[in-house]
């Protein structure tokens, strides 16, 4: 027996090893791949690999293995009864067993007696070369998709364009030169959707992050104007009306051990293009008599966007006594450019509105989090934000010939933020937890503006007087102070049950100075702000049987805001400030039940149901020469009221065929207080949707799969005689069945059809299509 | 029944189709002999469910805070009902991943929402549907995905992934639409309510993700005491406005079309 010296954690202390207990090392000469490459890989690099190895300690290459871990040097070749790595291995060292108890089964005496051979011959490490090092999966795609009727909605709701699509819908290049190297390149590209990603990691060192991801969402040329009012039908939006929304990256990130996990990074992200609005624009009006504003009549407008954000990005994470420490800094250059247009044609009065907005925003936040005890684990963060932005606004309006511009050339934006946060998480009994948060945030924002503009609506036939332009000064100033609580409380010590209770609360104060000054209109602002939030939750989850799981909860949520108007003297026929307060609740209750009568058959159903009020408090109007039309008064302004019915099928009868369905079920409406005004009807109606899925496994080669979804709303509103019928009623169908058949160890092939159909009743047709497309793909594996 | 009433003679007839060529498939190959299984979402080819201890030796940093997660009310002890409770009832069975551990792809044995949002739906089945609906985000088509909006394991799911800490109201919408967050001199107070006040951020029967189609959406918040002298008026501060609605919506109708904020405009015209 002899006494050897063990290092653990921060202290020192001899344990006695009986070395006597050790099996003999085994008598062959050891070959590293075929006796101790599968021990450690099986029990041992789990835990002891690169990723976050216990105790310091790693068993993927030689040169890390003999160095040891914390607790000092582990191997010692040539002298295995003298290593505590067989020390460990063999059980002889209490609490320091490996693998550890439960976390894997104890090594074989024949194992153990092939390490300790290995050891005493040197410890030798010659890894036979992998025969998957490089690997590279290409999957070209062609297909084409024909659409009949409105092929612009089809585009804006399948998120694709008709006609020919096909490159490449996955490819993947991965090459492993060393164990720890890695080098990955994958993305897609077809038509109008791209992506490209480049991956090179070398674990304990660092890693090359860098890509390019561009897709396209398309908008529908009408912009959801309701042709039944359109007795002579206006043109659509010209043009094929999309946003390409992209982003490109590189990432830096340095990962030594030992060392603070650094990411030095830079991103631009950008959206161009043009989109429909759903802003309308009068149409047509009387050419006869273009001061009679058309009151029924709609066309769609659209909008140009030019936006770019430069980000720059610094990320630093390190670990020092047990406190982790995270730090993020983004700095970001933002350039925004809009241009919005009614056309000519829509209208007596033509505008183009242009704006620009540029900004920096420096933000950084620092976060630390300890765990003190074994049930007590605590943060703390600071956020401090600084944005500085200015812009400048131009419209031009063109009525009978004549241009009318307004003008903001420049206009300043300001907006700093501090925001404090502390958060504790507490487990002070075997089956209670305790979480609690608090954050308090002070944000003071800024603008300012002079320029010459119009009083005019954007899309609104105007009369000559809106046109005319007046010096105007625009000053806002908003002081803002948050607090902010979070907890969640949760207890399972009753049999197969979690109770739960959890709560958001918010107390906010704005002091708000808003001003619109000019000589023919003002608008004066000058409100005490206090809002208090409190959104409540509480249910429980209970799973008593292995058939049966259910889960419930009720929530309570109440925004309560009050204005106290430090009201201004207002010119006469302006705005009066009106709210004095605004109290919104809702109630929703959820209750989800599942079940498993049979190990091949799974249901869940679900039913939500929510409420949410709305009550207002206002001024008499007064001070404008209609004061006595509005009394004011404390009213119920506006109730919303929803239920959900849904119901999941899983069905997995035989192993080769697998279904998954599911129904919803979605009444719901909103009403709100408008006096019986005949345009405003309430908006009701019920949502159906399914979704279905399966895959039948046809023969050893040969997959079948398809899908099917369906929804369906009706939101139809009948009040054409008064106002615009502007509910919706529609019904959108999706069919896809494919066959997917390997047609050699690396060669598979799929093909898919797919069959489309959406109609929408409430646009008097014009959005209706039928679509059908078929695709081929090929996917290729290598080696 | 309601549904197959506003189904029509096409879609009926693609699905009998479908329904049949799956049939006829079925009845041909059901005696047929083969040894390949189907595997159901959330499962993993060859992977078996090993427990949450297993999770915890490499995903501490997880693990340590996910008792503060609204998640955490689904995790019941020793619930009877496999898959239904703990890691793997979103990741899926996760032995083939642990097997992998120290080897490199691991991910590829994992089921990882922010990448298939499959996990996130075993529960989520309304978010599922309403991802369906014509107007959604496209998570559905793989351009976006459940965590760059929601932290699935800290304590507050109303941000993006970030550990022990708070959300920053309408924080998580912000990171994409920029113009709409954007400083602006004159700001609508409903944004103080919320982003999700007026839309539905999953899907929606309706443009631009709204809730509500006409102006009861802003009726909702902007409706006052009318004068009962003059019923069929519409008064909203001291403006009748009982003649713009007959536009369209407050917003459509060529009015209050920068509605969440202005810089040139109280009233957001622009």
């Amino acid at each position: 027996m002899c006494l050897v010296a063990v290092a653990f954690g921060n202290s020192l202390f001899a344990a006695a090893v009986d070395e006597s207990r050790l099996p003999p090392p085994a008598t062959v000469t050891v070959d590293f791949n075929r006796d101790i490459k599968p021990i450690l890989d099986e029990s041992c690099l789990r835990c002891h690999g690169p990723e976050k190895p216990k105790g310091g300690f790693r068993v993927d290459t030689r040169e890390l293995a003999l160095k040891g871990g914390d607790n000092g040097v582990a191997i010692i070749p040539g002298e295995s009864a003298q290593s505590p790595f067989i020390h460990y291995v063999a059980h002889l060292v209490e609490d320091m067993e490996m693998p550890p108890v439960g976390k894997g089964d104890q090594l074989t005496t024949a194992q153990v007696a092939l390490l300790r051979a290995w050891i005493d011959q040197g410890v030798v490490w010659e890894v036979s070369p992998s025969t998957n090092q490089v690997a590279f999966t290409m999957a070209p795609t062609l297909g084409w998709t024909t659409v009949k009727g409105d092929e612009h909605k089809f585009r804006e709701l399948n998120w694709q364009k008709e006609g020919f699509n096909g490159g490449a819908e996955f490819f993947e290049f991965y090459h492993q030169p060393a164990p720890h190297s890695k080098f990955l390149l994958n993305g897609h590209a077809l038509v109008d959707d791209y992506k490209i990603a480049l991956t090179m990691d070398k674990t304990g060192f660092g890693f090359v992050h860098t890509g390019w991801d561009q897709y396209r969402k398309y908008y529908d040329v009408y912009g959801g104007y309701n042709t039944i009012l359109t007795p002579a039908a206006p043109p659509p939006l010209p043009g094929d009306l999309h946003l390409d929304i992209g982003s490109a990256w590189i990432d830096f990130g340095l990962t030594l051990p030992k060392w603070p996990r650094l990411v030095l990074g830079y991103e631009y992200d950008y959206t161009r293009g043009n989109k429909s609005m759903t802003s309308w624009g009068a149409y047509p009006f009387n050419p006869n008599d273009p001061s009679i504003i058309p009151e029924r009549n709609i066309a769609p407008t659209s909008k140009n966007i030019d936006e770019g954000a430069h980000l720059i990005k610094f990320d630093f994470d390190a670990a020092i006594h047990g406190v982790a420490i995270e730090d993020r800094f983004r700095g970001q250059f933002y350039q925004l450019n809009t241009h919005y247009t009614n056309l000519a044609a829509r209208g007596p009065v033509a505008q183009n509105a242009s704006q620009k907005t540029s900004y920096f925003q420096g933000a950084n936040s620092i976060r630390l989090e300890k765990k003190f005890y074994n049930w007590l684990l605590g943060s703390a963060g600071y956020l401090y934000s600084q944005l500085n932005a200015d812009g400048n606004f131009t419209n031009t309006a063109t009525y009978a010939g004549a241009p009318y511009t307004g003008t903001l050339p420049q206009y300043t934006l300001e907006r700093e933020s501090h925001v404090f946060n502390v958060n504790s998480l507490v487990e002070p009994f075997g089956g209670l937890t305790f979480s609690a948060g608090v954050q308090s945030e002070w944000t003071r924002e800024t603008g300012f503006g002079n320029g010459d503009l119009h009083r005019l609506p954007f899309t609104y036939a105007a009369p000559p007087l809106y046109l005319v332009t007046t010096p105007t000064a625009l000053n806002s100033d908003h002081d803002e102070n948050s607090i902010s609580e979070l907890f969640a409380v949760r207890y399972n010590q009753i049999p197969f049950t979690l109770l739960f209770a959890e709560g958001r609360l918010q107390q906010q104060k704005i002091g708000q100075s808003d001003s619109d000054i000019q000589s023919t209109d003002a608008y004066l602002d000058n409100i005490d702000f206090t809002g208090n939030r409190t959104d409540l939750r509480a249910g429980f989850t209970t799973s008593p049987w292995r058939t049966v799981s259910f889960t419930a909860h009720y929530r309570w949520y109440d925004n309560d805001s009050q204005y106290r108007n430090n009201q201004p003297p207002q010119p006469p026929g302006t705005y009066p400030g009106f709210i004095r307060s605004l109290d919104i609740q809702t109630d929703e209750v959820e209750a989800k039940l599942v079940l498993r009568p049979i190990h091949w058959f799974k249901t869940t159903l679900s039913y939500q149901y929510l409420t949410t009020d709305s009550r207002t408090d206002v001024n008499p109007a007064s001070g404008g020469p209609v004061n006595t039309d509005s009394p004011g008064g404390s009213i119920l302004a506006g109730e919303s009221d929803s239920q959900t019915y849904s119901i999941a099928l899983t069905f997995t009868p035989r192993p080769r065929f697998f279904l998954d369905m599911a129904f919803a079920y979605q009444p719901s409406s909103t009403t709100t207080a408008v006096n019986g005004a005949p345009a405003i009807v309430p908006y009701q109606g019920d949502i159906y949707s399914v979704t279905a899925s399966g895959t039948y496994v046809l023969n050893a080669a040969t997959d079948l799969f398809g899908s099917y979804t369906f929804s369906t709303a009706d939101f139809a509103q009948n009040n054409y005689a008064a106002g615009q019928p502007v509910g919706i009623q529609y019904e959108q169908h999706a069919v896809q069945i494919g066959l997917a058949r390997r047609l050699g160890k690396n060669v598979s092939a799929q093909l898919r059809y797919g069959f489309y159909k959406y109609d929408e009743p409430s646009s008097g047709g014009a959005d209706n299509y039928i679509a059908q497309s078929v695709f081929g793909v090929i996917s290729l594996k290598l080696p | 029944m309601r549904v197959l009433k506003v189904m029509n003679r096409h879609s009926l007839a693609a699905l009998a189709l479908a329904s049949s060529v799956g049939l006829c498939s079925l009845l041909l190959n059901s005696c047929s002999t083969v040894n390949r299984t189907v595997v159901a979402p959330l499962q993993i080819e060859g992977a078996n469910y090993a427990g949450n201890q297993a999770c915890l030796d490499c995903h501490a940093n997880i693990t340590r805070i996910f008792p503060a997660s609204p998640h955490a009310k689904l995790h019941v002890e020793n619930a009877p009902m496999a898959g239904q409770s703990g890691c793997e009832s979103c990741h899926g069975p996760g032995s083939k991943h642990i097997a992998m551990a120290g080897r490199g792809g691991l991910e590829k044995f994992i089921i990882n929402p922010g990448k298939n949002p499959e996990g996130c739906f075993q529960c989520h089945q309304e978010i599922r549907a309403a991802f369906q609906f014509p107007q959604h985000h496209p998570v559905m088509e793989g351009k976006m995905n459940c965590v760059q909006c929601h932290d699935p394991h800290g304590m507050d799911i109303l941000k993006p992934a970030g550990g022990l800490a708070m959300a920053r109201l309408n924080e998580n919408c912000a990171q994409c639409h920029r113009e709409q967050a954007l400083p602006f001199i004159f700001q609508h107070a409903a944004l103080r309510e919320g982003c999700t006040s007026c839309h539905n951020p999953h899907g929606s029967v309706n443009a631009k993700l709204l809730t509500t189609r006409d102006s009861n959406l802003c009726l909702r918040c902007h409706a006052q005491v009318q004068n009962p002298a003059a019923p069929g008026r519409l008064f909203i501060g001291n403006k009748d406005h009982t003649t713009f609605t007959r536009y369209g919506t407050c917003w459509t109708a060529g009015c209050h079309t920068a509605i969440h904020g202005s810089n040139t405009q109280p009233y957001f015209f622009y």
